[in-house]
């Protein structure tokens, strides 16, 4: 393996994904970094700002963590190691991080759970799970109108268990259906949505190595994000 | 002075907008280039700051069209983002502001005469 010094710099930097991890970190850091010194000193508004300076380091840390778990996996060829995960617990887990993060937009959240008399089990990846999650209802409270409704809800098939959100945000640019699908546009300045799709692209590739796949359905009656993945039946639990 | 802010971030706008205010300015705020593009077309304002990834136009799109309107000479333009060492075709006469070095407060009293 060569050192990062006896690497030619254009290597580094032609990277898309790097530059995107290095543009998406920077923000919340330079958010901090601004709360902090151009804080209001009193009291009260000091511990809002903690709190949010709190919030900000743990969204930055959890998509170093992401990155690193995918990078590992995908760099040492191994395939991921697939449990039963209830895709409801999950679901539920990532809804109460969103209503920590964010109490106001997180109103606009309605979820639907699979009902208690269907398993909700799906063969995958705790971790991985909780973080599409988050990501993509992060993403979409973050980018719809303020006034409209995201939905979650979570519905199986056969084969399947799968977990949608749905907003009437402005509509899914193709840079990230590409991210979500696994494409990283490279050496271009119109990204979408005002982010560098990282967060999607990574969604995208923890989907892919618990056996999944992404759907994106982008346009005028809104748009839905639909995960499937392999259903754990009842029966092969025993 | 009439202050236009283009920043998706939710925070990060906030803190613009509230530096801009303290600063003794009136102070609009829009979260995507749509939206600004819109606004343009009805009132053109003294000091445009805007971050570079927004959703429906970036930051050097939405000057290039606020470059095809009339009587835009006197405007200042701050782009304002964590990229601002890495964007290419940045217009002439158009300020590239790190935002990981230089802070709401410290931007508003900069662009402030």
């Amino acid at each position: 393996m060569k050192r990062v010094d006896e690497l030619q710099s254009s290597q580094l930097f032609d990277n898309a994904a790097f530059m995107a991890a290095a543009h998406d970190l920077k923000v919340p850091l330079a958010t901090i970094r601004s709360i902090v010194l151009d804080s209001d000193k009193t009291a009260a508004k000091l511990h809002e700002e903690y709190q949010k300076i709190g919030q900000l380091s743990d969204q930055a840390l959890a998509m170093v963590s992401d990155m690193l778990s995918v990078y590992k996996l995908q760099a040492s060829q191994q395939e991921l190691p697939l449990t039963p995960v209830s895709a409801n617990n999950e679901l539920r887990f990532a809804v109460n991080q969103a209503k920590l993060f964010d109490k106001l937009n997180s109103r606009r959240l309605k979820v639907e759970y699979l009902p208690k008399r269907e398993l909700s089990l799906i063969l995958g990846d705790q971790y991985f799970l909780r973080r599409c999650f988050s990501n993509l209802l992060g993403n979409s409270l973050k980018y719809s109108d303020p006034r409209t409704k995201v939905v979650a809800k979570i519905f199986a098939t056969d084969e399947y268990i799968s977990c949608q959100i749905a907003d009437n945000g402005p509509q899914i640019m193709d840079d990230d259906t590409a991210a979500l699908e696994g494409e990283l546009s490279t050496g271009s300045t119109k990204r979408s949505a005002g982010n560098s799709g990282l967060g999607l692209l990574l969604t995208g590739e923890m989907v892919r190595l618990m056996k999944g796949s992404v759907s994106v359905d982008s346009g005028n009656s809104g748009n839905f994000i639909t995960i499937d993945l392999p259903r754990v039946r009842q029966q092969a639990l025993f | 002075m009439k202050v236009l802010i283009v920043e998706d971030d939710h925070n990060f706008a906030k803190m613009l907008k509230d530096s801009f205010l303290a600063a003794g300015h009136k102070v609009k705020l829009l979260f995507d280039g749509k939206q600004a593009v819109n606004f343009l077309n009805k009132s053109i304002p003294d000091i445009i700051v805007l971050d570079f990834f927004l959703p429906g136009h970036n930051g050097v799109e939405l000057v290039h069209e606020l470059k095809s309107y009339t009587d835009t000479s006197e405007v200042k333009v701050y782009l304002y983002s964590a990229h601002a060492s890495q964007i290419e075709n940045v217009p002439k006469g158009i300020i590239s502001i790190d935002k990981t070095k230089v802070t709401p407060k410290e931007l508003a009293a900069y662009a402030s005469p």
